[in-house]
């Protein structure tokens, strides 16, 4: 006797509740309140498209979702190459490597706030030990978070630096996968490591990569703490991303229905890179 | 035996009404010295008035606004604040006005109660309507503070204490940061926080107003406010200024006490910060230029209008008693390390360099016009700071012209005088 | 040659991503002298708790820590009971919708606090939760990654054991406590440890909920006071830093196999 619904499904209302009230609200009023001008201390007034009208005026809006483009063009492929580097090196199962992944590992398990924190320290200009290093070698110091790409570069060094341990399990995992008689096969055929590892185990790992790929660019795309404590999107603009631009509009102007709208943009692209990353994963 | 049962009775009733009129205030302050301040003051208090009780609750400086907003809408108020004087006036008129209190507790008049005061603190405390709406808590002057050993080896001296007693031209002063830049062999010259209010100073020295009398921009309409201006980017272009204070906010402690400049530009609140750093730093006097002001700043100490007599005059007795000088004020004062804000006070600091800062932002006190304090009590000024920080970093960092960002800033100017509904 | 190579690059690699921990912790123990000095010393020249002291006493580390427990603690038992419910409610029920709400915890599986910021903080507003540790906490059980681990992991509990229990006359709460919670206990250590490091590590949420300084976290507590008008010095900025991230650094060590082989596991990737 089928029946339309069966008690088990009682234990999913309290987490769909949450689901409905934290997750889907939120969501729906993105869209509904874009619509309207609030400033928090009088009710909303409603504004039609003005706030769309506004956005597509707003150059620091704009400039944000530019950031956010070279922040991944910096970022991703530093994001792919070394955990996957470090991948190859650690992938079999030895003490040795175990103890090597968790030193690795450990970045993505800090907390972003200290860890960003620590970086900042590293980046001073005059005090920073980085730049000190730099000058001992000979080089010049380099002007971390008071030029616009040396800012960006400081951004990318450090998410690059917090994803790895995860990158790099997710690159592990596909390697371990790959069965060991296509390296034999190969070797065996007179190709050497490098080709070895380019011309065969690399192509098998192509859900791997898109994997890696997709996740490292939503990561990036998303990236909040990091660069709120590192540079707080400065100098000037030039690392102000999208949710921080939003988060200024919103929570330091107070022009809540105007962020309304850009949040608009900002969780359809999300939502855009989401479906590629979940198209790579159920491959 | 039955007496017995009396004696209880009264006693019962005595305790209740001890109890019941032993008022309890509840005070909002910012965390830190402040608070360790409140409370040596409080504790002196309680000694006296053994009637009151209080109850310290930390708000922080950034998030002030909100909680007093949401305070207000809610109804949910203390009966005392600490205010930082940016958002003072604007809570003015939730404050109970003190003058019929100050003579029934101090013994003198309102008007030779805000004589005592620098003219400076005064404009801060009263409303349009002549009331006394706040007490000054700390009170501080922006000033500059040298390396005395840098200073030493550049053989420069440095007013007032440094074998010099007049302050310094601005021209004079540029040339006075190359030589000790120069003699030590330093990576910059001078250290200042990236504030809205060290840039107003500046300004105001040269003699360019932001917002004028009327609260009219003025840096797009006044002819010598880009020239002053760019002087000011100069300074970092030259290295005579650091630029990752103004471009990354940096901390500008940190190159001071570092070593690497020989003037930091900040006041009278930065004395224990910069004790702690054991080095030969002194207080000086801020140049002179077209006009010689400094800006002030502190915190106040205000009533709510709570609605309940009684609480109401407890707190103001309370609030006048620890803002008067040689009361509670000099408790507050000699465990904060803050400046006096009454005219030839003389407190007893146990460190000697306390003198030196009153006598040094005294005189800048003295010498300030009030302008400078009304100016910046307008909203518009308060809304104004981050924009004009943002876009002066951007022009330091490189980013835009000084040209677009005074453009901006206009677009701002007006965009708020829209909103607000005038120039307020 | 090849193992050469290999071995330089790991050893490169190591410094290089451990140079900024140490040299933090190492520096938190600089005076206030030492750390403005230049050039910057690698270690201490003379080891000082100065820093720990002003994080512990005028920073007020301790009120953040209990919050910071609080909030990780209650979120994380919470998480773990809403999620294996409801994982085995949307796994092994039967109900309309099933397939379309399986396809919606999916899908939503990239909306984090900083996709809606600002709804998020309306709502918990509407709720009264703002400047409440519970604003921290409800809003933050509900992870999309948990839930979607646990439906895969319930998934995978195969149907017998719960018909088998069913025919012998168990009720559905019985099946689920008996049966499938001691199944689960894999799940809910994972779901424990990872909502737990996630709720310590937190940023976005505290940062819109909490503006009053008594209830704030360890990570926004960190973040304020770089920015703070006053000037924290870095040494005390370094000591804090380093205090919090003992405890995930604890966590990680005792369960290192659960985050690293967590990805197995087919969910736990955001």
């Amino acid at each position: 006797m089928k029946r339309l619904i069966n008690s088990r499904f009682i234990f999913a209302i309290p987490a769909l509740v949450f689901l409905f009230i934290f997750v889907l609200l939120p969501i729906f009023s993105i869209f509904v309140m874009s619509f309207f001008s609030w400033d928090l201390l009088n009710p909303p007034k409603f504004a039609g498209w003005s706030n769309f009208a506004r956005l597509l005026e707003d150059k620091w809006f704009w400039n944000s979702i530019w950031v956010s483009i070279k922040l991944l063009i910096m970022t991703v492929p530093l994001c792919f190459f070394i955990p996957l580097a470090l991948a190859v090196c650690l992938y079999r199962e030895t003490t040795s490597s175990k103890i090597l992944r968790a030193f690795f590992y450990w970045p993505y398990m800090m907390p972003a706030v200290a860890g960003t924190t620590m970086f900042k320290w590293l980046l001073s200009y005059d005090l920073g030990l980085l730049n000190y290093i730099l000058k001992s070698l000979g080089f010049s110091p380099v002007a971390w978070l008071l030029k616009p790409t040396p800012a960006l570069f400081a951004i990318s060094l450090l998410r690059t630096w917090g994803m790895t341990g995860l990158l790099m399990m997710m690159f592990i995992t596909g390697l371990q996968s790959v069965p060991e008689e296509f390296h034999e096969a190969a070797r065996v055929d007179g190709a050497n490591r490098w080709q070895t590892f380019w011309y065969v185990t690399f192509p098998l790992l192509k859900n791997t990569n898109l994997l890696v790929l997709t996740t490292a660019i939503a990561h990036v795309f998303r990236d909040f703490a990091g660069v709120y404590v590192l540079t707080g999107g400065g100098p000037g603009y030039s690392t102000m991303v999208t949710p921080l631009y939003i988060y200024s509009t919103a929570f330091t102007q107070w022009r809540i229905g105007y962020a309304y709208a850009m949040s608009v943009v900002f969780l359809l692209i999300s939502f855009v890179i989401a479906v590629l990353t979940l198209r790579a994963r159920e491959r | 035996m039955k007496w017995v049962k009396w004696v209880l009775l009264l006693a019962m009733l005595l305790s209740i009404s001890v109890m019941a009129s032993k008022i309890k205030l509840v005070v909002w302050c910012g965390g830190g010295t402040e608070r360790e301040g409140l409370e040596a003051a409080i504790a002196e208090y309680k000694k006296q008035n053994p009637d009151v009780d209080f109850e310290l609750v930390d708000v922080p400086y950034a998030q002030y606004e909100q909680k007093v907003r949401l305070g207000i809408m809610s109804g949910d108020l203390p009966d005392l604040v600490t205010i930082t004087y940016p958002y003072a006036p604007g809570y003015m008129q939730y404050m109970i006005d003190l003058r019929p209190y100050i003579q029934k507790y101090l013994g003198i008049t309102p008007e030779k109660y805000l004589d005592a005061m620098y003219d400076v603190a005064a404009v801060r405390i009263v409303d349009t309507n002549g009331e006394i709406r706040y007490v000054p808590l700390h009170f501080t002057m922006q000033c500059l503070w040298v390396n005395a050993d840098y200073f030493k080896k550049a053989q420069v001296p440095f007013p007032p204490f440094g074998g010099r007693s007049d302050p310094w031209t601005w021209e004079e002063f540029v040339e006075v940061l190359r030589k000790v830049k120069q003699a030590n062999n330093l990576p910059y010259a001078m250290s200042m926080q990236r504030t809205a209010e060290r840039l107003f100073n500046y300004l105001g020295i040269r003699g360019v107003k932001i917002l004028d009398e009327n609260l009219d921009f003025t840096l797009d309409k006044d002819p010598r406010a880009k020239k002053v201006l760019e002087e000011f980017v100069n300074l970092f272009k030259e290295n005579l200024m650091v630029p990752a204070e103004w471009i990354a906010a940096q901390d500008p402690n940190m190159a001071f006490t570092g070593g690497l400049t020989a003037v930091l530009w900040a006041g009278s609140w930065s004395t224990l910060d910069l004790l702690k750093a054991e080095k030969n730093f002194v207080p000086a006097y801020l140049p002179k230029d077209v006009e010689w002001l400094s800006c002030e700043g502190g915190r106040f100490f205000g009533a709510f209008k709570t609605g309940k007599k009684d609480r109401e005059e407890a707190a103001a007795k309370f609030a006048l008693w620890v803002g008067w000088k040689n009361l509670g004020y000099d408790i507050y004062l000699k465990k904060t390390y803050h400046m006096s804000a009454y005219e030839e006070h003389e407190v007893d600091y146990d460190r000697e360099i306390m003198k030196q800062v009153q006598a040094v932002c005294g005189r800048l006190a003295e010498v300030t016009p009030n302008w400078v304090v009304t100016v910046r009590n307008s909203t518009i000024y308060s809304r104004l700071q981050t924009p004009i920080v943002n876009q002066i970093s951007a022009v330091i960092a490189g980013q835009i012209s000084l040209d677009e960002a005074i453009k901006n800033l206009r677009k701002e100017y007006d965009k708020l005088v829209a909103e607000l509904g005038g120039k307020k | 040659m090849a193992k050469y190579i290999k071995w330089l690059f790991l050893i490169v690699m190591l410094f290089l991503y451990m140079l900024p921990v140490y040299y933090s912790i190492a520096s938190s123990f600089k005076s206030l002298k030492e750390i403005y000095s230049y050039p910057p010393t690698i270690f201490p020249k003379n080891p000082t708790l100065q820093g720990y002291r002003e994080a512990l006493q005028k920073q007020d580390m301790i009120t953040y820590l209990r919050n910071t427990l609080f909030v990780a603690s209650i979120a994380t038992v919470i998480t773990v009971l809403i999620c294996v419910m409801g994982g085995y409610g949307l796994a092994k029920g039967t109900f309309i919708g099933k397939l379309a709400l399986n396809r919606l915890v999916v899908l939503t599986l990239f909306v984090t606090a900083q996709v809606i910021m600002v709804p998020l903080f309306v709502i918990i507003r509407r709720l009264g939760l703002i400047n409440n540790l519970w604003g921290l906490i409800l809003p933050a059980v509900y992870t999309p990654t948990g839930m979607f681990t646990a439906i895969q992991y319930m998934k995978d509990i195969p149907d017998e054991f719960l018909e088998s229990a069913k025919i012998d006359g168990a009720s559905e709460w019985t099946i689920f406590w008996k049966i499938v919670f001691p199944l689960s206990k894999p799940l809910v250590a994972a779901l424990a440890i990872f909502s737990f490091t996630w709720r310590w590590n937190d940023f976005v949420l505290p940062l819109l909920v909490v503006n009053r300084r008594s209830l704030y976290t360890l990570q926004l507590a960190l973040a304020v006071i770089q920015g703070e008008y006053g000037g924290v010095p870095w040494n005390t900025i370094l000591a804090f830093s380093t205090m919090t991230i003992i405890p995930t650094l604890i966590i990680f060590l005792l369960f290192q196999r659960f985050f690293m082989r967590g990805i197995t596991a087919g969910g736990l990737k955001y």
